[in-house]
């Protein structure tokens, strides 16, 4: 609006100008023509003046010759003189009504009325006794008569030329004033005109240039618009082909619940024709129990809210359910239009039914062996210790009656209870590794093998083991978990070297095949048989007897559990009598963990 | 004088216990109660223990697994009861459960002793429970403290 009222108002300005600038221009068109037209007829004028005062000498020419010729014809009697002075008469005449013609002056008119019979009397003594010569010597009278008679003509020619001198001075200094005039107003007005068709013009040419500008801003504007508009179809298209192609369902609605367009999948899921959906309330489609929900999500849509997860029921055309999941952006001011994607959850939703009821048993199973293994701790141990207790306390009591062998009856009983203790808190703990929080964090492997083994190291007191740690990388996962995996495969190395003087213990890293990097512990020591090594990490299972090697067959349970937990991997190789290698591999750090 | 109020529902243990702290001489200065609802009513004097005589107990050991009011639920009772907050004690159990380590502490209490299955190693627990409670440390005002003539 600004824009254009200020257009409006420079166009105004702009046409004011070049219409000032026209007219004053025309006007001094007018005003130098009129001015020249005065100019041209003064300088008429003075022509004409000119012409006056010529004829004017022309009869005193006249008059003065034929006197002349009188006075020769007198002296000479020359015939031929008295002939030239009567044909002079006649051109006197002749130049006298010149005269006449050309004076139109009142005031010269009759000036010249009364030239006129003077100049008759002149020529009338002129041509009086002509036919013969007159000795002037003896008639002087008539020369001074001719003489005075001249000198009158001559007088009153001399007035006449005098006022018509002073006519054409005037004349001249009026053609001349005239001429100032003209030049005054034509440069005047024609200067003027000039600057206000400059003016205008310079306004032209400003506005022309913000004009171009504008116009400029314009094509640009409409190029971006043709590119947009180029965008918009393309994206149309695109839009429709999605639409059309779309797994999930998708629908056009308006709020007087109906559908306007449906995707093919809606055919596809629910076996209605797109004819049969759009010609019914999208409301009768959906599941009794679910409508009043329905309702109040659409109400939502009305108030403008979008809807993201809602689920209901829609009715298949063989009567049957499918559970959809709808995700319907919030209308656009004042649009009643709906484009609603929903997604068939059915399937979905029995999964997760089944998970949730898996979780609720798993969750169940893990409080009872929460429970079991708390009574464990508390129960089970008790009465070992009573027994264990008891038997002391009768060997103190009745010590001095036993023979030996009922006291060697009570120490294995004692020694029963204790190992019966053992496992009780091996298990327990091994029920624990299952159970523990995991709190990831990056550790060091190379410097809690080293910590582990020096502390091992003191209860290995008095033997000699080549202990070779080489580069380890850092992994990630529970410090307390991974420390007592360094601490069961390092006494178990150190256990099963006991029996060998060279004993030696190797702490490494490889990379293998399809396993990254693979952590590695290997002993010279006791060895297993290959054949049952998938013995080695049970629970309680052992390859050696208790008297061979004490333990009671948890440690390695452990080991893999703990691996395992972290989503890696152990095995073992072993050759009896030869020693035995343990892998395992553990996210190092900076891996994500899946 | 009953400076150690022994908390413990299984009748062997009170018996081992007991027995070790006869070594000790500390046997008959033992109160012994079967539940933690009657632990309770010792130190606050309420039941049949209302019209007992004596101050505090040096010492309460306190077993975890009880019928009607375990022991972490006296502990709990006994922190929140302005007259009894400051008394000593100190938890012995079976277990080593972390998830009762944890509450224990959580709660307050001064010592927490497994008990071993080894008998020797148990009934030295228990002297050295006793021996460090009832004679060597110093208990708040109102308590049972040392004997004199130790």
């Amino acid at each position: 609006m600004y824009i254009s009222s200020s257009k409006h108002g420079a166009d105004i300005i702009r046409l004011s100008l070049f219409g000032a600038g026209l007219a004053l221009l025309a006007l001094t068109e007018v005003l130098s023509y009129l001015r020249i037209a005065a100019q041209r007829s003064d300088a008429e004028w003075v022509t004409h003046t000119h012409e006056v005062v010529e004829g004017i000498g022309a009869v005193r020419a006249k008059i003065l010759s034929a006197q002349y010729l009188r006075r020769t014809y007198s002296l000479t009697g020359d015939p031929h003189h008295r002939e030239a002075m009567k044909a002079t008469v006649p051109e006197l005449h002749a130049a006298v009504a010149e005269l006449a013609r050309l004076t139109l002056n009142p005031r010269q008119q009759e000036r010249l009325r009364i030239l006129v019979p003077i100049l008759d009397r002149r020529i009338e003594h002129l041509v009086r006794n002509a036919e013969a010569p007159i000795d002037l010597a003896r008639e002087p009278r008539i020369i001074h008569e001719a003489d005075a008679l001249t000198e009158d003509v001559s007088r009153a020619l001399d007035e006449f030329e005098s006022e018509e001198r002073k006519i054409l001075a005037d004349r001249e200094a009026a053609a001349k004033a005239s001429a100032r005039a003209t030049v005054a107003v034509s440069t005047v007005g024609g200067g003027m005109g000039l600057v206000v068709l400059l003016m205008g013009l310079g306004l032209f040419i400003r506005e022309n240039r913000v004009r171009r500008r504008a116009e400029a801003a314009v094509r640009g504007v409409n190029s971006e618009l043709e590119a947009a508009n180029r965008e918009i179809a393309s994206t149309a298209v695109k839009l429709h082909a999605f639409f059309e192609s779309s797994l999930d369902l998708a629908a056009v609605a308006d709020f007087d619940g109906y559908f306007k367009k449906v995707n093919p999948s809606w055919e596809r899921v629910l076996g209605w024709s797109q004819a049969e959906l759009l010609s019914h309330p999208w409301l009768d489609f959906v599941h009794p129990d679910d409508r009043a929900n329905t309702i109040r999500e659409a109400e939502k849509l009305a108030q403008g809210a979008p809807v993201l997860h809602f689920e209901n029921r829609y009715r298949c055309k063989d009567g049957s359910y499918r559970w959809f999941s709808w995700s319907v952006p919030a209308p656009a001011p004042g649009s009643t239009v709906l484009y609603a994607l929903a997604r068939d959850v059915t399937e979905l939703r029995a999964h997760q039914e089944k998970l949730r009821a898996l979780n609720a048993k798993l969750e169940e199973a893990n409080q009872e062996l929460e429970s079991f293994s708390y009574s464990v701790s508390h129960d089970l141990r008790a009465p070992l210790r009573h027994a264990n207790g008891f038997v002391e306390l009768l060997e103190k009591h009745a010590g001095g009656a036993l023979d030996e062998k009922a006291k060697r009856y009570l120490l294995t009983i004692s020694d029963a209870t204790k190992k019966m203790g053992r496992l009780i808190d091996d298990l327990l703990s091994f029920s624990r590794t299952g159970r523990s929080e995991m709190r990831p964090v990056r550790v060091s492997m190379a410097r809690l093998a080293e910590e582990v083994w020096v502390e091992l190291g003191r209860e290995a007191e008095g033997r000699r083991i080549a202990w070779d740690l080489k580069p380890l990388p850092d992994a990630t996962g529970d410090f307390m978990l991974l420390r007592q995996v360094w601490v069961n495969l390092l006494s178990n190395a150190i256990k099963y070297t006991k029996n060998r003087e060279d004993a030696r213990v190797e702490v490494g890293s490889l990379s293998m095949n399809g396993q990254g990097k693979v952590f590695y512990v290997r002993d010279n020591g006791a060895g297993f048989d290959m054949q049952y090594s998938d013995k080695l990490f049970g629970v309680f299972q052992r390859l050696h007897g208790v008297q061979e090697f004490e333990g009671t067959g948890i440690g390695l349970a452990n080991v893999k559990r703990i691996v395992t937990r972290h989503g890696g991997k152990i095995w073992a190789e072993g050759k009896v009598g030869e020693g035995a290698a343990f892998y395992f591999t553990i996210p190092l750090a900076g891996e994500e963990r899946r | 004088m009953e400076r150690i109020l022994l908390a413990e529902d299984n009748p062997q243990d009170v018996e081992l216990t007991l027995t070790a702290l006869e070594d000790i001489h500390l046997a008959n200065e033992v109160v012994v109660v079967n539940d933690g609802a009657e632990a309770l009513d010792y130190l606050l004097r309420r039941g049949k223990h209302s019209l007992r005589g004596g101050g505090d107990p040096a010492v309460v050991l306190l077993d975890l697994k009880m019928p009607k009011v375990d022991g972490l639920e006296v502990l709990r009772q006994v922190r929140g009861n302005p007259a009894l907050k400051s008394l000593p004690i100190v938890i012995m159990t079976s277990s080593r459960e972390e998830s009762d380590l944890v509450e224990s502490y959580r709660l307050g209490v001064n010592a927490y002793v497994v008990k071993p299955v080894d008998f020797a190693k148990f009934a030295d627990s228990v002297k050295q429970v006793g021996l460090f409670w009832a004679l060597v440390n110093e208990p708040p005002p109102g308590s049972l403290g040392r004997p004199a003539r130790a």
